[in-house]
């Protein structure tokens, strides 16, 4: 905790003080303390503040007497700043020497001007009064300053920041009666990830546990002068069974505790792993005293009542009557095995179910226990449960008491038909009632909801229509590629239209060339070619006029015949005139050409009746 | 509409984040508050606190379970073996749950005979009651996804061993998940038009005809799990397993 907080602070006086230095370039010598008021118990931090350029290492300032105060320790951190201004660096360097002060006297106390020298010069620091108040009261003394009890070389430290105390009261105790031992994490250090490291096995003793510790709750408390932070981890009942000296074994705990590193951009520091053992304990326990132990005394210490009823008071006979015997109270309440009945002449009994119920007051054990009887009548008339007594020892007294219940009647009547024997249902009943349910579910951080209906979310709906798509798809694209494997004329078919497109981009080229003759090859090649593909036939032996015949006998319109016939004209007036063509004439026919493809390619969409 | 069914679908794909609800807090300090309450044995605070988290729209079987432990603690045995019959049908496998739910039909007082269906013919009527019903939805999901996409692979595939294998693979997924479409829709019959209730009084007087007039045919006690075939005037034809049947009150039983 300490080192978290220097750190903070530092960080902040790092950045006010900083800025001042940067501005001054002097050295700056300022005292704080973190509280102006204060009790007895509490601790006082005292931060003297060096910064400047070039401060180097300079020697501690001298401090004026602290009077009225102890010093409980010191520490020292440093800093570093650098800056560019206008491309020239300057650094600055930040030194806290931090003392923690515990007050010794009550009222105003002074604390008196630092001294420093550097270079010749001295630099004094303001005065600072304080108040110092009785203690608030909260926070007492620990009722029992142990030492630290830290087994050396197992702790990082090793200047007892850090110990486990275990506190047994009370320490001569009787057999049976309760002995509580309370164990507190005493820290000066930050603590992280504290587990059991080994419980202590008492032998000897039955225990119980009042408290237990789920988050550490820490609360200032000064031992031997040192503030700590206190927090209790575990309050056990323990209850011997022997009488003797008998030694409780210590508690271990396990925990990570930072090391203070020197380094300050190290900011999160590292943590090292630490075992901490409490002081073991030794209780005298004294035997009960034998003169006066009454008969059917079987172990019961404490303070006890009890009583006892029946469900009904008028019964038939042979039918079942339960009596319940409740003992209430504080004390070894487990061993208590069971009262002691009289002799109930008339009754057939049947051996007790037993309900406990463990409860913790003020750290005192008790609780009830409650001895369910099934009693059945065996005879007319008035019957009489006597008074059922507990013989139990009263270690405040240091006597033996009887805790005892009021006699109870019962009218037991007739039973209205002669029944052999009413066992069935009792029995039925007695083994059932030692059957319970199975315990409760956990807690939970988030109850899912396990009844949405699954089938009705977008995500099913989508994950069975995608595939249907997919499927769709897949049968489509299958039908494709089968048709272009075995259908030689689907295949050319749908070949053509990229054939001529690249055909027609290269008789582009060659019109750029100016190569008419070429050019005009290439394109009625082309042409020939497309319309080879398109009706499946083997064009290139065909003349012109025959091709456009295969065109009107597939159905095609005049319209394409005429566009296709005009470009085989041009191409074959051109090849075979004598005079060179201009560009502007290729272009011309390249454009018809690319017409009379796209008329073609539209007429085949519109139906395949065509092909 | 060509154009509109890939935009539909990216539409879907996009908006699918959003359109799940997101979880909400308070039933789960609810439930936990629940827990604490049990713990310390206030059982009636206990329902109340489950009851509240039921109230808020979950279904979870560690809350029905839980609410059923709190109903037993308090006495009432028929609405804990409502509750657990709840848990059930979200968690049909839980050992804690059929655990507590045998023993408690363990005292109700009459013990009708069970159906009268056994062996084979058994396990496959019970087949479905072994799952919930969002399992079956999501493996009938995860089937149909395998067959589809070996389906896909078998017609995406040209060479002949490669199109053997997926034939087979699409052969064993069919048959799987007609499987598990069976067993999908016959946990969904069962749950949303088979109406079953618990009797809660003690004891009722089950009669021939819907009305305090007819002749009482049946007496049938806290507990038992019974089958509502017909509702009429605040009356209801119950039909017990045993095939036994007659009219009694609707305020005395509780849908599960």
């Amino acid at each position: 905790m300490g080192s978290w907080k220097s750190k903070l602070l530092l960080i902040s006086s790092f950045l006010l003080i900083g800025l001042e230095m940067v501005r001054g370039g002097e050295l700056t010598f300022i005292a704080s303390v973190d509280k102006q008021r204060l009790s007895l118990n509490e601790q006082l931090t005292l931060t003297v503040t060096v910064s400047g350029k070039d401060v180097g290492s300079i020697a501690e300032p001298e401090p004026p007497p602290l009077e009225g105060f102890q010093v409980v320790g010191t520490n020292s951190s440093t800093s570093s700043q650098f800056q560019f201004i206008n491309g020239r660096m300057s650094s600055s360097k930040t030194i806290n020497f931090i003392y923690y002060l515990q007050p010794i006297k009550v009222g105003e106390l002074k604390i008196g001007s630092f001294k420093l020298k550097v270079r010749g010069k001295t630099y004094h620091t303001d005065p600072i009064t304080v108040k110092v108040t009785k203690s608030a009261g909260g926070a007492a003394k620990l009722p029992h300053p142990t030492a630290p009890q830290v087994p050396s070389g197992e702790v990082s430290t090793g200047r007892g920041n850090l110990f486990l105390s275990a506190l047994y009261s009370p320490k001569e105790v009787y057999v049976g009666e309760q002995v509580t031992a309370t164990y507190l994490l005493c820290t000066r250090e930050d603590l992280t990830n504290v587990q059991y490291g080994q419980l202590p096995s008492n032998t000897g003793f039955w225990t119980e546990d009042i408290y237990q510790a789920k988050t550490l709750n820490f609360h200032p408390q000064v031992i031997n002068g040192m503030r700590y932070d206190v927090a209790k981890i575990r309050e056990v009942a323990l209850f011997p069974t022997t009488a003797g000296e008998l030694r409780i074994s210590p508690m271990e705990l396990v925990c990570d505790v930072s090391v203070r590193s020197n380094d300050f951009f190290d900011f999160w520091g590292r943590t090292k792993r630490v075992r901490i053992r409490s002081n073991p304990g030794e209780i005298k326990v004294l035997p009960l005293p034998p003169e006066g132990k009454p008969e059917g005394f079987a172990g019961a210490v404490g303070d006890f009542t009890l009583h006892s009823e029946i469900d009904k008071n008028q019964v038939a006979l042979g039918n079942p009557v339960n009596l319940m015997v409740t003992i209430r109270g504080t004390g070894n309440l487990r061993l208590i095995t069971t009262p002691v009945l009289p002799p109930l002449e008339g009754f057939k009994r049947y051996e007790p179910e037993v309900e406990e119920k463990i409860s913790k007051v003020d750290s005192r054990i008790g609780g009830r226990k409650i001895f369910k009887y099934v009693l059945i009548p065996q005879r007319e008339g008035e019957l009489t449960i006597g008074p059922i007594c507990l013989p139990y020892f009263d270690p405040q007294a240091k006597c033996y008491r009887q805790a005892k219940s009021k006699p109870i009647s019962l009218r037991v009547t007739p039973g209205e038909e002669e029944k052999p024997v009413t066992v069935l249902p009792l029995s039925r009943e007695v083994k059932l009632l030692g059957k319970d349910v199975r315990y409760i579910k956990p807690d939970l951080l988030k109850l899912a909801d396990q009844g949405r209906r699954v089938y009705k979310t977008p995500s099913y709906i989508i994950l069975h229509l995608l595939p249907l798509l997919a499927i769709f798809f897949s049968f489509a694209y299958r039908r494709h590629q089968l048709r272009i494997n075995q259908d030689l004329g689907y295949a050319r078919q749908r070949r053509a239209k990229g054939l001529i497109q690249r055909r027609l981009k290269e008789a582009k080229r060659l019109l750029k060339e100016g190569s008419s003759g070429e050019f005009y090859g290439a394109i009625a090649k082309a042409l020939t070619d497309y319309i080879g593909d398109k009706l499946n036939i083997e064009a290139t032996g065909l003349t012109i006029d025959q091709l456009i015949d295969q065109l009107r006998e597939r159905g095609y319109p005049s319209e394409v015949r005429e566009k296709f016939a005009t470009c085989f004209e041009n191409c074959d007036l051109a090849r075979f005139s004598p005079s060179n063509l201009s560009a502007k004439e290729m272009g011309e026919t390249l454009r018809l050409a690319q017409e009379a493809i796209w008329t073609m390619e539209k007429t085949t969409k519109q139906g395949e009746k065509v092909g | 509409m060509r154009a509109l069914g890939p935009s539909v679908t990216a539409f879907l794909l996009v908006a699918l984040p959003f359109m799940r609800s997101f979880p909400q807090v308070v039933p789960s300090q609810a439930y936990n508050q629940g827990n604490s309450f049990f713990q310390e044995g206030e059982y009636k605070k206990a329902i109340q606190a489950y009851r509240k988290a039921l109230s808020l729209g979950v279904r979870n079987s560690y809350l029905y379970y839980n609410l059923g432990n709190a109903y037993y603690k308090d006495g009432q045995l028929g609405r804990a073996i409502w509750a657990y019959e709840k848990a059930r049908i979200l968690s049909p496998r839980d050992d804690d749950i059929n655990f507590n739910l045998k023993l408690l039909r363990s005292f109700i007082e009459d013990k009708s005979s069970a159906s009268s269906s056994r062996g084979v013919m058994k396990f496959f009527s019970q087949l479905p009651q072994f799952f919930a019903l969002r399992e079956l939805a999501w493996g009938e999901t995860i089937l149909y996804l395998f067959l589809t996409i070996s389906l896909i692979g078998y017609l995406l595939s040209f060479k002949p061993g490669l199109r053997r294998t997926m034939r087979h693979l699409s052969t064993v997924f069919a048959s799987l998940f007609f499987v598990s479409t069976l067993l999908l829709f016959a946990r969904y019959y069962e749950l949303n038009f088979k109406q079953r209730a618990i009797i809660l009084s003690s004891q009722l007087e089950a009669r021939s005809g819907p009305g305090d007039e007819y002749t009482k045919i049946l007496t049938l006690h806290e507990g038992i799990e019974v089958e509502i075939k017909e509702s009429r005037e605040g009356w209801c034809l119950i039909k017990l397993p045993n095939g036994l049947g007659g009219w009694v009150e609707r305020s005395s039983l509780l849908k599960i």
